[in-house]
């Protein structure tokens, strides 16, 4: 009686905790580990035949389906907000500087590569977890001491957009010139602005150039000192896949196809 | 704690697993949300003819003891091995949804099928990523 | 908290929707009769009452059940047939310890599914259990072996010739009572001693033809699965 209590009782608090994790190999284990406890509940309902249905299903073929769906040996995992020039989507595949820099590499790894698309902001987050390798997509700015950069590839400068109105002539000095983000998605910005939100951002030059096509008439733009140039970022754990691809991009540069690289996608 | 039953903690998963599928957006923990709609639905079943002296419908069985209803055990037995078949399924459009978008949020690919949408005109988007004549893997 | 009104919309909708089914409740208290039960189990000679539900009565159910089975893994083979294979799918870590332990699991496991298939009117199992269970033991062979090995082996034995016949044989089990003068749908050979092995030997055949059908539909599922991975 207070098994069968203890196990019901359990069963809400492994799904909620299960489900509302941020990583998702943490959502599928427990998931797992709720099948066991619902299969524990079954044998205690007088169900013998669902219970030896539900453990053979949920813990063995459910589980293993979902691992083999989200697995990432294998390939190199890169995550990165879309910056046109350095690294976009052109009818599925990946083109720009970045993204020709990166192909090489995995190639010269061995691993196939895999480009996700996530928020500007959530790049290190994403890194910090764990859940990638690389990050990517025009990052000029200082990140988290955890994290590695690699060497820079291309220089590039800040620019501040902000409306007419909210415009402060002191804006070298202000805590904005230290960070280069906006929020969300680069594609979402690029609409806001076209929308005329009234937004400010911090961009650098790759970006600027892609949202300069748009008339910027009611905004102010400055032109900010950028510390660094574009880099590679790698996760916390991966420092030495950030040494392999510093000597990558030596070795590009001292062949000389860097340049032609840059050529190419940033004439 | 008469309202400590089966039954009320199948109503409580199903809340917890709607709430988390309407609220996630990863794609894969939406499909895990759905799975735990799926085992709620069937818990319930099972436990809304339970009663506490119950035993396993498998006889012989002592006289006196009552038995547990063979039906509603009946009727879950082959949707749990079904349930697995149509998550792989699903899976799968997950995963293809994932290689053509290049993300697992939600809404970042609703966007982008609007904005495919936009440019191609209306057409439907997945027809030319898949060639003509379908070839099944060589045996 | 992204959207905080949206958060709390969808945990009042689920809790709203819960709130329905409570007000709405009545559960009659009618527990099964002995009479009945023990009159379910001679008609069917099963003496497991849920086979003798899914199995003997109530047949239909079961038939579609499969069928969807059927459909949904046709449909997976089919969507991850036209992605390349990987050619490093099958560069799972060979450790020794899975492979020695391997060894000894996996015959026991598939004693355990086949005992579950065969065994499954007179205690709990049954065909679906059954067939899982032996795929997961196929699932441990491959995580040792390679996915190759076991591939090969399997293909050279003919046992996916059967993913096509077994669902007509299945069908055709359902039909065949027409053919001995009995309604459709029902246990056609005939029906011995509730309990025994051969008590029901219709219930049996079909247990056996689910349980191959379950695990060559997983073991197909799993394959696909293996070789074409996705890019999550």
């Amino acid at each position: 009686m207070i098994s069968r209590a203890v196990l019901l009782v359990l069963l809400p608090i492994i799904a909620g905790i299960s489900l509302f994790q941020r990583r998702r190999l943490t959502a599928v284990i427990g998931m797992g580990l709720f099948s066991l406890v619902l299969t524990a509940n079954y044998l205690l309902h007088s169900a013998p035949d669902v219970a030896v249905t539900e453990a053979a299903i949920g813990a063995a073929l459910v589980t293993v389906i979902y691992m083999l769906a989200i697995r990432r040996t294998g390939r190199l995992l890169v995550v990165a907000d879309e910056v046109p020039g350095l690294l976009a989507f052109e009818a599925d595949q990946p083109v720009g500087v970045e993204a020709e820099i990166l192909g090489g590499f995995a190639r010269r790894l061995g691993l196939d590569l895999s480009i996700q698309i996530v928020p500007y902001q959530d790049v290190e987050i994403v890194l910090l977890r764990g859940d990638a390798d690389l990050g990517a997509g025009g990052l000029s700015a200082t990140f988290d001491a955890r994290l590695h950069r690699s060497r820079e590839h291309l220089p590039t400068a800040w620019v501040h957009l902000c409306p007419e109105e909210r415009f402060d002539p002191h804006l070298g000095d202000s805590p904005i010139a230290e960070r280069c983000d906006y929020p969300g998605y680069f594609s979402d910005l690029v609409e806001a602005i076209q929308r005329n939100d009234r937004l400010e951002a911090t961009l650098d030059m790759a970006r600027f150039l892609a949202v300069s096509r748009i008339d910027l008439s009611g905004w102010r733009v400055t032109r900010l000192p950028s510390p660094q140039g574009y880099a590679f970022v790698a996760a916390s754990r991966r420092k030495h896949l950030r040494d392999q691809l510093t000597d990558y991009i030596d070795e590009l540069e001292r062949s000389g196809a860097l340049d032609d690289i840059i050529r190419r996608h940033l004439a | 704690m008469g309202w400590l039953n089966g039954t009320t903690i199948a109503m409580i998963l199903f809340a917890i697993g709607t709430t988390a599928l309407i609220i996630r957006r990863d794609l894969v923990i939406k499909l895990l949300a759905l799975g735990l709609i799926n085992s709620s639905g069937i818990l319930f079943l099972i436990s809304i003819r339970f009663r506490p002296q119950m035993v396993a419908p498998i006889l012989p069985v002592a006289p006196g003891v009552p038995i547990a209803d063979p039906l509603p055990q009946a009727l879950v037995l082959s949707a749990i091995v079904i349930n697995f078949a149509i998550l792989a399924l699903s899976l799968v459009f997950v995963m293809l949804l994932v290689e053509r978008y290049h993300s697992t949020d939600c809404e970042r690919i609703e966007h982008a099928v609007e904005t495919e949408r936009e440019t191609l005109g209306n057409q439907r988007p997945l027809d030319n990523s898949r060639t003509s004549q379908p070839r099944r893997d060589p045996r | 908290m992204r959207h905080p009104a949206r958060t709390i919309l969808a945990i009042a909708l689920s809790l709203l929707v819960c709130g329905i089914v409570v007000f709405d409740l009545t559960i009659p208290d009618h527990p099964v009769r002995p009479d009945d039960a023990s009159l379910l189990a001679t008609t069917t000679g099963a003496s497991n009452l849920v086979s003798a539900v899914y199995l003997g009565a109530r047949l239909y159910d079961t038939l579609f059940e499969v069928l969807v089975f059927t459909v949904a893994v046709i449909g997976v083979c089919f969507y991850l047939s036209e992605r390349p294979s990987t050619a490093r799918a099958t560069s799972i870590p060979e450790s020794h310890v899975l492979q020695a332990s391997a060894q000894i699991l996996f015959p026991l496991i598939l004693l355990l599914g086949l005992y579950l298939t065969l065994f499954g009117h007179i205690s709990p199992g049954g065909g679906f259990s059954g067939g899982v269970v032996a795929a997961s033991g196929l699932l441990l062979c491959v995580m040792s072996i390679g996915l190759d090995t076991v591939y090969r082996r399997l293909t050279g034995a003919g046992i996916e010739r059967l993913e096509w016949a077994l669902p007509m044989m299945i069908v055709a089990v359902c039909v065949l009572p027409m053919i001995f003068g009995r309604p459709l749908l029902s246990n056609f050979l005939p029906v011995g001693r509730a309990g025994h092995v051969f008590g029901s030997p219709s219930i049996l055949l079909l247990n056996i033809l689910i349980g191959l059908k379950v695990l060559i539909g997983s073991w197909m599922v799993l394959h696909a699965f293996i070789r074409h991975r996705g890019e999550i």
